[in-house]
């Protein structure tokens, strides 16, 4: 059963494949004129074919030529015979042995009767006959075995033209192509000839070494196809060769041989049986969001053989605030796409990488760019096992038409729905949402990263009230040195100081950039205002510098004083930087706008569609986190997420975390003891149900 | 930098990342997807019916491979010129006018061509060979009671002689999407020489 996924999606692929150039065909004979009933012939030839033979001997020919309307039943046969086999697979998942032989004898009556009539010259059709086979069975080994076979007899043609050209010494004869070119081209060569390519067939006439030359290479590249008769290492080179021999074969020789490169498909399809290696290897591709990064990490160190990570330059340097990402995750490979590396490059090389290496999973940690690029690539990934970690539902099954992007992505995404199965989510509600939206997929819920008791500090509980009134101290974050990133260079940090500070402040962090469309900064402010009695520092864990931003700021600004303390940022804040203000933090307030829009407009709800920052920020350390009551809050975090209905309440609850540094430590104990069920161990089940094949 | 400490790659390409596993893990496999026939002989041999039915399928192939001239399909050679040609005495051109206009290759997609001059090239065979008379004769010689059956399912209907300007005349309208009153196919002869074609004569063959 393990391959039975992809044996449904090797099946699929088959089906599209096959009968867009079934399709293309016939759209190509009836342009062309060449439908049967567009010819009506009235006599039949004799080709040396025994099967022709057997045929005409049937008087079937005979009989159609007396009786015209035949012509017009076999063409409208040769289009509608596939619709059975092709609902039968929509409809039960399976092929119908009887649809599809039904089908297989027609097309190979409908090639008999047009070579007999116009002499189609079936030679590249011959696999419009042996794929088909594929379809009269059920079973995957089989399948795949049928395509093995199909795959030898591509290599066959060519090979075997290369033997006619040796055997019967045409390589050797030096006038060979000239001559082909004096017999082939007798039309264009006695009419005026003044079209580019006439003269050139004239001039490779007239030059008969370079015209073996052409015709020597031609064998090299037939020739070159015997590889593929004991290795599959080079299937791809003799796609791009057959590419080149059926294009060289349109300029030069005038003919249309495109119909074979439907051999492509098995040559490059590969059974999972046979292209599977027993280690697992998986890569991890992601953009911007590399907070996400860290579990799924370390659960990949644990259960693959190896491990590559393809992303940003900006998300490695901030992968993790601790040593860097090669000493953490020792096992895994980083790729790093510089700024200057274009992302559709990268994506290319991460595709090709994937193949060269015969990587047996690949996980997209996030998608918000170039969806059709990465469906197509995916749709022609071949056996690998394909995963997706999903940040905002109702993006993924949004529809917009507005602009070409839209329209691409809105094509993209229902690719990519079909191709993958398997689904990564922050929040356990998002992995119950999508599959009600999406049955039959596997979600799972896996935290951004695991709660590591050593990243925490003792819990430090808020300064006790003091009764000095002019201590003119603001005490500020650790300052222990750290190893400066390329992108820290651009950080900026404002500090508002207060006129004078009473005592030590009460420290609460905003995480996250500064945008009003995903925060309520009002209700910050109109809390903050309540709260005169209690010196805060107020941080903002955001780039501030925006348009928004500032007038965020400046809101905030005119509400700074002796009780309150700003601190805001300017620029991208290294994760370092980021992880040891949450550390010291005595409060997370993450005041989000429960409905926002995403980035493409789709309406989404924080804890229901698409998940906050805030749940990667919480298991950072053990620290108690405000957040409003409409937020449906996860339940493994209940134990640090307090609500709040309003400005009032939100400060009756500063006011009890500052006030009361037991009942605050405990409360942090009670988080610490809450967050341990955020371990390695307790995902790894639900992670391997992400990358089960 | 100890064994398994790795140094992140500044993109540029994956066969950088193959090449550095060569000094650093010799164990590493190199481009991993090399197939050989040892795995795909597992998966013929998972359909031992398959397997044999492919045996047989190629031993055909092959055989037919040998008859040279003959073929059944689907097993047919795949020969892509691979005749010896010698130096043509004379090259055949049909030349076709429709309603006193010459058509030329120039103006027609390849295929479109073809059917314009295979029909001409076809029934040009038919005629020279008397309905095929040869290969008729010898399915007589190799299959006597089998041809005294069938012998009429084999010919051409017989007016295909003096049917066939007709039907070339309707068939010209269709292909060509208009009405055609009259045609003249001649059948002209040419030699090549000194990278010239030269006309050797010129015969009108078939007119409506």
């Amino acid at each position: 059963m393990e391959n039975r996924s992809y044996y449904t999606r090797d099946r699929n692929l088959l089906l599209g494949f096959y009968f867009l150039f079934y399709y293309a065909v016939l759209l190509g004979l009836f342009l062309d004129d060449r439908l049967l009933v567009q010819y009506r012939p009235i006599f039949f030839n004799y080709n040396r074919d025994l099967t022709e033979l057997f045929l005409i001997a049937t008087g079937l020919p005979r009989w159609m030529i007396v009786h015209p309307a035949s012509f017009a039943i076999a063409d409208v046969a040769a289009f509608l015979l596939p619709l059975p086999l092709l609902v039968y697979v929509g409809r039960k998942g399976r092929f119908s042995a009887i649809a599809g032989v039904v089908f297989l004898l027609t097309v190979v009556l409908y090639l008999l009767l047009a070579d007999i009539f116009w002499q189609v010259h079936y030679e590249p059709f011959v696999l419009f006959l042996l794929l088909p086979l594929a379809w009269t069975t059920n079973r995957p080994a089989r399948f795949y075995a049928l395509l093995t076979a199909c795959r030898y007899y591509v290599l066959y043609i060519f090979v075997s033209a290369a033997v006619w050209k040796l055997a019967r010494g045409a390589v050797f004869n030096s006038q060979e192509m000239s001559r082909i070119l004096l017999l082939h081209h007798t039309d264009l060569l006695t009419g005026p000839c003044t079209s580019l390519t006439c003269r050139t067939y004239g001039w490779l006439i007239g030059h008969p070494a370079m015209s073996q030359a052409l015709y020597i290479g031609s064998a090299l590249l037939e020739g070159s196809f015997l590889t593929g008769f004991f290795t599959r290492r080079w299937d791809r080179w003799l796609i791009a060769l057959a590419v080149v021999f059926v294009i060289a074969d349109l300029f030069l020789m005038r003919i249309p041989y495109w119909t074979i490169l439907l051999g492509v498909f098995p040559l490059w399809l590969r059974s999972p049986a046979t292209s599977r290696p027993k280690e697992k290897r998986i890569v991890l591709y992601e953009t911007t969001h590399h907070e996400n990064l860290p579990a799924l990490l370390d659960l990949c160190e644990a259960q693959f053989n190896q491990v590559a990570v393809f992303l940003k330059e900006l998300s490695y340097h901030n992968l993790t605030a601790e040593g860097s990402p090669e000493q953490r995750w020792p096992q895994t490979d980083f790729f790093i796409q510089t700024t200057d590396c274009p992302n559709r490059r990268f994506i290319r090389q991460l595709f090709r990488f994937v193949r060269r290496h015969g990587f047996t999973h690949l996980h997209l940690c996030t998608l918000d760019n170039n969806l059709l690029f990465f469906a197509v690539r995916l749709t022609f990934i071949g056996p690998v096992h394909l995963s997706l970690t999903v940040h905002e539902v109702n993006e993924y099954f949004f529809r917009s038409f507005n602009n070409l992007r839209d329209w691409t992505e809105t094509i993209a995404k229902q690719s990519l729905r079909r191709q993958i199965r398997h689904y990564h989510f922050f929040l356990p509600a998002m992995a119950d949402q999508f599959h009600k939206r999406l049955p039959g997929s596997i979600t799972v819920f896996i935290p951004s990263r695991f709660y590591s008791g050593h990243r925490v500090p003792p819990p430090t509980p808020p300064p006790a009230p003091s009764p000095q009134k002019d201590t003119p101290l603001v005490t500020f974050p650790d300052r222990t040195p750290h190893p400066i990133s390329p992108v820290e260079s651009h950080l900026s940090m404002q500090i508002e100081f207060p006129k004078k500070t009473l005592t030590p402040p009460f420290r609460i962090v905003i995480p996250g950039s500064v945008d009003a469309n995903r925060r309520n900064y009002l209700g910050v402010i109109e809390t903050l205002k309540l709260l005169q009695t209690k010196p805060i520092e107020l941080i903002l864990l955001g780039n501030a510098a925006t348009e928004a931003g500032a007038t965020i700021v400046t809101a905030f600004q005119s509400i700074t004083g002796d009780h309150l303390t700003l601190r805001h940022f300017s620029g991208y804040i290294p994760e370092s930087t980021y992880e040891r203000e949450l550390a010291q933090a005595h409060l997370i307030w993450s005041p989000l706008n429960i409905h926002k829009k995403s980035s493409r407009k789709s309406p989404e709800t924080y804890g229901l569609t698409t998940a906050s920052g805030l749940t990667a920020d919480l298991l950072l350390n053990n620290i108690p986190a405000l957040v409003p009551t409409e937020f449906i809050v996860p339940e493994p975090f209940q134990q640090a997420i307090y609500p709040y209905r309003s400005p009032e309440e939100a400060c009756n609850l500063i006011l009890r975390f500052a006030q009361d540094p037991a009942a605050y430590a405990t409360i942090r104990d009670k988080i610490h003891v809450a967050f341990t069920c955020f371990s390695k161990e307790n995902f790894t089940a639900a992670f391997a149900e992400l990358i089960r094949t | 930098m100890g064994y398994n400490t790795k140094i992140p790659y500044i993109f540029h390409s994956p066969q950088k990342y193959a090449n550095s596993f060569i000094d650093r893990r010799p164990k590493f496999l190199i481009f991993t997807q090399i197939q050989g026939m040892t795995a795909d002989g597992n998966s013929l041999r998972s359909s031992y019916n398959v397997f044999t039915l492919a045996i047989a399928f190629f031993a055909i192939q092959g055989a037919f491979d040998l008859a040279h001239s003959v073929t059944a399909f689907p097993f047919v050679h795949y020969g892509m010129f691979s005749e010896k040609f010698s130096a043509p005495d004379s090259l055949l051109r049909y030349e076709v006018i429709v309603d006193g206009l010459p058509l030329s290759p120039d103006d027609f997609r390849i295929y479109r061509w073809d059917m314009i001059q295979g029909p001409l090239a076809a029934f040009d065979k038919q005629s020279r060979t008397g309905d095929f008379a040869f290969d008729k004769q010898k399915i007589r010689a190799v299959l006597p009671g089998i041809y005294s059956q069938v012998s009429t399912n084999l010919d051409n209907l017989p007016d295909l002689a003096a049917g066939f300007p007709d039907w070339y005349l309707g068939y010209l309208g269709r292909l060509l999407h208009r009405p055609v009153y009259s045609f003249l196919v001649s059948r002209a002869w040419y030699r090549y020489e000194n990278n010239r074609f030269i006309l050797l004569s010129k015969t009108p063959w078939i007119s409506r």
